[in-house]
């Protein structure tokens, strides 16, 4: 099931509201339950199959977790992590990179049967987030929770389960059993989930219109007018859809009480690569940084380690987002600009005008969205060769048509990356705080009757289109 | 304040999510959409298996969608705000062009490379088809009619694709095909082009040709015919025959795509002989009342039609019998375009079989061929599916 969706909007969530606030607040562990519930129903819409491998997943982290907790003897604990590591893993890689690996043996030339296996929806986010809760009750940041069905609400929660943001155990540890639903944090998430929502419905799927007809395209065919269009349409279709889906998420958090972290801070603002990736998919840097660089050593070691490390964890950062050499070449491309940033040319960076940092990082983080989106590293590669004029012409015709086709949401894509919304909230302060009535008042408004009139245009588009797939379902 | 507003954004939301929940339960029993031409999603049943596999829970969603509370206020806002508001150049497929509606040409589906590769796999079909006819001394022949895209190539935008390439690699490809494998080819663009392209050859709200492009059409191919082989057909004159207006509007296809909201007026005609022919109608082996024109009572003027006026639409089968076995006989085939052509042709035969492939399953065209023996065999194709082999293609 997806947010974007009737089942979810008008039939899932209306009566799991109805259901869990019908059960008076005292009653934690019911509303918990029925949280949980109502999670295992939203992830069993994808296939009930899967529903065992999530349940076997959240097993393996409930007994390692038991494991790991203080009080057991040190050679427990890291046994527990260890089992938490390699079985979660063992799932995830069979899951996602059997298949994968399969395939390369056989080009080696070791005829061995390729696996054609499903993937679970959200595989990589529920793993990671089960593994998190182990390392940090290893490492004693969190309690080990007892209760299995707590823990299943955790890593099952319905609102990041299958796209994220990968929540830490600690950030909603106290807030399973001690949170309080208030109108506040409902009216917030509400607001939030209808903006997340339009941001969906309104900017990522026709930008996903025009990324996908023209990266359906046979290569030799594609123009460099084309090529353009297609790849600045890929960049706003993975940043609103993915920004939207953790919107969407966050909201729902909130309505129930629960507060996730920010997962995006306005990435395309970015100033260098470095800068860029403290703003893109905030929860999953921070779980390589936290849970795979800082333990091989992060910085804190010779050049030549520190560069070991940063390099296993852009291989596993290209791999997470897919079995592909592509994704690979991906998480090596930013590698590749990190490394410059942090040991070649910091200095020469730093110094460079604005505009020419902004261009510069949005050149390489839109050539890197090439290599994402392609089916294959070639093409990519031919991608990037009609960009830069190596294709079948300069193709104004096409370019032309999606521009024009699409020019409203061209334009609130090109609004929406920037934080207007933080410049505006800033000034009605400042007017506030000269004791401007009317700025109090478009604070308090505006926002909410934004999100109905976006709201309203998103379930317009929702009721009358049919696409609508989440990319980082395939995760 | 702060908190009657906070209260009031939760009022409005869950209040809408609620209200449109029973409503779309409301709406589940509806069947058809009209302006969309087809079949709304049905409730799935619940098989195990696509349970398990997630795959009822999408068809769930499909059904949901198509009957989600205000879908038709909101499938009309979304067209009327396309057209009148962001005047976006397509609109639910259609290029809006001052009183002309076309469809939208994708830029990558009629490629012209990709002609080489689909005459290979159609022109063996038409050779067995045509050895079919021949092997009891049936003559074949494979027709190219321009659809509006074609005829309209100029009126798109310039930076719009008009599949004008694909065509101009297509039909010098086929023909010089089809004349080394034997099998005859007759191409109606050039003609209408000769004729420059008068009223009704085209239309401005719908793929099809009218009457007027249909009856062009016939008399080409029993001009063909008769070339080929020899044959002395009567060939229905200008003044044999009495082309009239029906006075009922004409929802285009196109204009039923952006839901009549142009409302762009043009009309219907009907081709009837001033000395007509009677006939007997049989449709899919049931034995129907003779008729070719699908129209309301005459009384009944407001009704619109769609092109399904011709011949009721595309029918797996239909056999007119005009009853004289002087004449010889002929079966029709392909895809819509024959439609009109039908109420016209069988006025020239003793019988006329039709049948369309695609819906169309007790065989193939040349086991069909083989059994009924017409003397003629005429396949009629528009130009963007002249090189498809599936369906009206195959053999």
């Amino acid at each position: 099931m997806v947010f974007s969706s009737v089942t979810f909007l008008l039939f899932f969530l209306p009566c799991l509201l109805a259901v869990y606030f019908i059960v008076p607040s005292r009653f934690r562990k019911a509303r918990n339950y029925i949280l949980l519930a109502f999670s295992l129903v939203f992830y069993a819409f994808g296939g009930v199959k899967f529903t065992a491998l999530l349940l076997l997943s959240i097993a393996i982290n409930y007994i390692s977790g038991l494991l790991a907790a203080e009080g057991n003897g040190q050679r427990v604990r890291k046994a527990g992590v260890a089992l938490a590591v390699i079985l979660g893993l063992a799932l995830l890689g069979w899951f996602k990179y059997a298949g994968f690996f399969a395939e390369i043996i056989n080009q080696v030339g070791v005829p061995i049967p390729v696996p054609h296996i499903t993937l679970p929806i959200g595989i990589s986010f529920f793993t990671f987030q089960g593994l998190s809760y182990v390392i940090d009750v290893y490492r004693g940041d969190a309690d080990c929770q007892r209760n299995p069905l707590y823990l299943a609400l955790y890593i099952a929660l319905f609102p990041q389960l299958v796209a994220g943001p990968i929540v830490r155990y600690t950030t909603v540890e106290h807030e399973i059993t001690e949170r309080r639903e208030n109108i506040e944090d409902f009216s917030a998430g509400t607001v939030r989930f209808m903006i997340g929502f339009a941001k969906k419905m309104v900017l990522a799927n026709p930008m996903g219109e025009i990324a996908d007809a023209v990266f359906g395209q046979n290569t030799p065919d594609l123009t460099t007018g084309a090529a353009w269009i297609a790849a600045i349409a890929y960049t706003f279709q993975i940043y609103f859809d993915f920004s939207s889906y953790s919107d969407m998420a966050i909201g729902l958090g909130r309505m129930f009480g629960f507060h996730f972290l920010e997962n995006f801070n306005y990435p395309y603002i970015a100033d260098s690569i470095t800068d860029f990736w403290r703003r893109w998919h905030i929860s999953l840097s921070t779980w390589f940084r936290d849970y795979v660089y800082f333990p091989l050593g992060g910085s804190y070691c010779s050049r030549a380690k520190n560069i070991r490390n940063l390099s296993i964890v852009w291989i596993l950062t290209g791999m997470w987002h897919g079995a592909a050499w592509n994704f690979i070449f991906w998480g090596l491309w930013y590698l590749f600009f990190l490394l410059m940033e942090k040991f070649v040319w910091t200095s020469p960076l730093q110094r460079s005008p604005a505009a020419f940092k902004h261009i510069y990082t949005m050149l390489i983080v839109i050539a890197g969205w090439v290599f994402f989106r392609s089916p294959t590293l070639g093409y990519a590669g031919k991608m990037l060769l009609s960009m830069i004029g190596f294709g079948s012409g300069a193709g104004g015709g096409e370019a032309v048509y999606y521009l024009l086709e699409y020019w409203p949401e061209w334009i609130m894509c090109l609004i929406a990356i920037f934080p207007v919304k933080v410049l505006i909230e800033n000034a009605l302060k400042k007017c506030i705080s000269t004791g401007s009535a009317a700025a109090n008042q478009l604070m308090l408004w505006g926002p909410k009757i934004y999100a109905l009139c976006v709201f309203a245009v998103s379930y317009l588009k929702l009721v009358t289109g049919s696409f609508n797939p989440f990319i980082y379902f395939q995760f | 304040m702060k908190r009657f507003a906070e209260i009031l954004i939760i009022f409005c939301f869950t209040v809408f999510i609620a209200v449109c929940m029973v409503f779309t339960i409301g709406n589940r029993d509806e069947k058809y959409s009209y302006y969309e031409n087809r079949d709304l999603a049905s409730m799935p049943s619940a098989v195990v298996k696509e349970i398990m596999d997630g795959d009822y829970f999408d068809n769930l969603e499909s059904f949901l969608i198509d009957h989600s509370a205000l879908r038709k206020l909101m499938v009309k806002t979304r067209t009327e705000l396309d057209l009148d508001v962001f005047k976006r150049p397509v609109v639910n497929d259609i290029v809006v062009k001052g009183d002309i509606l076309m469809s939208y040409c994708d830029y990558d589906e009629k490629n012209p490379k990709d002609v080489q590769w689909q005459l290979n796999q159609i022109a063996p079909n038409l050779k067995a088809v045509s050895d079919a006819a021949a092997s009891y001394g049936g003559y074949f022949c494979y027709v190219a009619v321009p659809p509006q895209f074609w005829c309209h190539a100029d009126d798109y935008p310039w930076y719009m694709d008009n599949w004008s390439d694909y065509v101009d690699a297509t039909i010098p490809a086929i023909s010089k095909r089809l004349d080394s494998d034997g099998v005859s080819f007759l191409d109606i663009g050039p003609l209408f082009k000769a004729d420059g392209m008068p009223s009704g050859y085209s239309s401005k709200i719908d793929n099809h040709y009218g009457i007027q492009g249909a009856f062009r059409t016939y008399k080409a191919i029993m001009e063909k015919i008769n070339e080929d082989t020899g044959s002395s057909l009567h060939v229905l004159g200008d003044g044999e025959v009495d082309i009239t207006k029906v006075k009922n509007p004409y929802l285009g296809a196109y204009e039923r795509k952006i839901l009549n909201l142009r409302n762009i007026d043009e009309s219907l005609y009907k081709l009837t002989l001033k000395r007509p022919v009677d006939f007997s109608l049989t449709v899919n082996g049931k034995e129907e009342a003779p008729r070719v024109y699908y129209g309301p009572d005459e009384s009944d003027t407001t009704t619109e039609l769609t092109y399904q006026y011709y011949m009721g639409g595309d029918l797996p089968e239909a056999v007119i019998d005009t009853h004289r076995p002087e004449l010889p006989s002929v079966l029709i085939y392909g895809d819509s375009f024959t439609d009109a052509l039908e109420c016209i042709l069988y006025n020239s035969f003793d019988k006329m079989y039709t049948i369309d492939m695609r819906y169309y399953e007790k065989g193939t065209v040349s086991e069909f061929i083989r059994k009924y023996k017409p003397d003629y065999v005429i396949c009629l194709r528009d130009y963007s599916s002249l090189l498809d082999s599936s369906a009206n293609g195959g053999k």
